[in-house]
C-alpha cells in the first residue's frame, strides 16, 4: 500500500473519531485499533479487486457512516475511567497549546502542591510519634523547603525538556550544539539547586561548593532523562498532530 | 456475522468496535495486540477473547434468548 492510501484509510477512521468527546488517551486507542481494522479490510478488498481506489471505496462502505459510528463510539466511552484521563490531561496540559513558560509554571505548581500535601501529611505523623520537636530544629529546614525546591526543579526541568525538544526536533532542524548545551545545563541543574539551597541556609561558600561537587555525579542522569522525555513527548505529539492535520471534510 | 445471519443481518464493520469497547469496559472480553506482523503491510491486529465473566454471561444470555424464542414462538403459533 502506498502512503496516499494509508492517509485515505486514516481519514476514514478520523471522520468517525474526531468528533467523539473523549480524552486524547481514549481517542488514540480508538484510532490505532480502527486503523488496524480498516488496514485489514483494505488488504482483503485489494486482493479481491486488484485496484486501490476501488478497494478504498469498498473499505469506506464496509466501515460505515462516520456520524453513526461517532455516536456509537461516544456511547461506548467508559465515562468514569475517561473522566480520570481527561482530568489528568487537563492538569498536565496535554495536548499542549500553551506557551513553554505557562507549561513550566503549571508543572511547578503541580509538583509543589503535591510535595506540600505530602509534607503536610508527614508532619502530623511525626508529631503523633512524639518526634514533633525535631521539625523545629535547623536540620529540618531543607525538608520544609523541599516543595519549593521540587517546584523549581519541575519548572527548570520543563524548560529544559522543551528546549531539548526544540533542539532535536524543532522546525529549524536538528542542532546538536544546542542539544549539548541543554544537556550540560540539565547536568548542573540539581547540583546548582543544592548550591543555592546551601547558600540560603548556611551562607558559606566552601560548604555550598562542597554540596555542589557532591551532587555533580548524581546530576549526570539528567541529560539522559531530558533526552528520553524530549523524544517521548515529541513522538506522542507528532502522532497526535498527524491525525489532527488530516483534512476530513 | 453476515454469513451466520444468512445475509439478512447487515452490519457495518465499524459498529463492531463500540460494542467491543463496552464489553471490554464491563470485563466481558479482554484484548491483546498481536505480537507478530500481519498481512502485506504488517499492521498488528488486536485480538479479543471472552473472559470467564463473559462466557458466563453469554451462556445466561443464550438461555434467556432460547426461552424468549420458545415463549413468543408459542404465542405466535410457531414454536422454535
Amino acid at each position: 500500500m502506498n502512503d496516499p492510501s494509508l492517509t485515505q484509510l486514516k481519514i476514514i477512521v478520523e471522520r468517525a473519531v474526531r468528533s467523539v468527546p473523549a480524552s486524547t488517551f481514549c481517542k488514540r486507542k480508538m484510532r490505532e485499533e480502527l486503523l488496524a481494522h480498516v488496514n485489514g479490510v483494505f488488504e482483503e478488498e485489494f486482493a479481491r479487486l486488484g485496484d486501490e481506489s476501488s478497494a478504498l471505496a469498498r473499505t469506506n462502505e464496509r466501515f460505515g457512516q462516520p456520524a453513526e459510528l461517532a455516536a456509537q463510539l461516544q456511547a461506548s466511552v467508559p465515562r468514569r475511567v475517561d473522566s480520570i484521563h481527561r482530568i489528568g490531561e487537563a492538569v498536565v496540559g496535554y495536548p499542549s497549546t500553551e506557551s513553554t513558560l505557562r507549561l513550566a509554571g503549571r508543572a511547578a505548581t503541580l509538583v509543589g502542591a503535591f510535595c506540600t500535601f505530602f509534607l503536610a501529611m508527614a508532619i502530623p505523623i511525626y508529631v503523633l510519634r512524639g518526634e514533633g520537636s525535631e521539625w523545629l530544629t535547623i536540620a529540618r529546614i531543607p525538608s520544609l523547603l523541599a516543595p519549593l525546591e521540587m517546584a523549581l526543579l519541575a519548572f527548570c526541568g520543563t524548560l529544559l525538556v522543551r528546549g531539548m525538544q526544540q533542539a532535536l526536533f524543532g522546525p529549524a532542524g536538528r542542532s546538536w550544539r544546542r542539544g549539548c548545551l541543554i544537556a550540560v545545563a540539565a547536568w548542573i541543574l540539581i547540583p546548582a539547586l543544592t548550591f543555592g539551597n546551601c547558600m540560603a541556609l548556611f551562607p558559606d561558600l566552601q560548604t555550598s561548593l562542597r554540596g555542589f561537587l557532591v551532587m555533580l555525579p548524581f546530576g549526570a542522569f539528567m541529560p539522559l532523562t531530558m533526552f528520553v522525555l524530549a523524544y517521548g513527548v515529541h513522538a506522542e505529539c507528532h502522532r497526535d498532530q498527524e491525525w489532527a492535520n488530516l483534512q476530513i471534510d | 456475522m453476515e454469513e451466520a445471519g444468512c445475509g439478512l443481518l447487515r452490519l457495518k464493520e465499524g459498529s463492531l468496535y463500540p460494542a467491543l469497547y463496552r464489553l471490554e469496559a464491563a470485563g466481558e472480553v479482554k484484548a491483546v495486540w498481536e505480537s507478530g506482523p500481519h498481512g502485506r503491510r504488517g499492521a498488528p491486529r488486536r485480538i479479543y477473547c471472552l473472559t470467564a465473566k463473559g462466557q458466563g454471561n453469554l451462556k445466561a444470555a443464550r438461555k434467556e434468548w432460547q426461552q424468549f424464542v420458545y415463549v413468543v414462538g408459542g404465542i405466535l403459533g410457531a414454536p422454535a
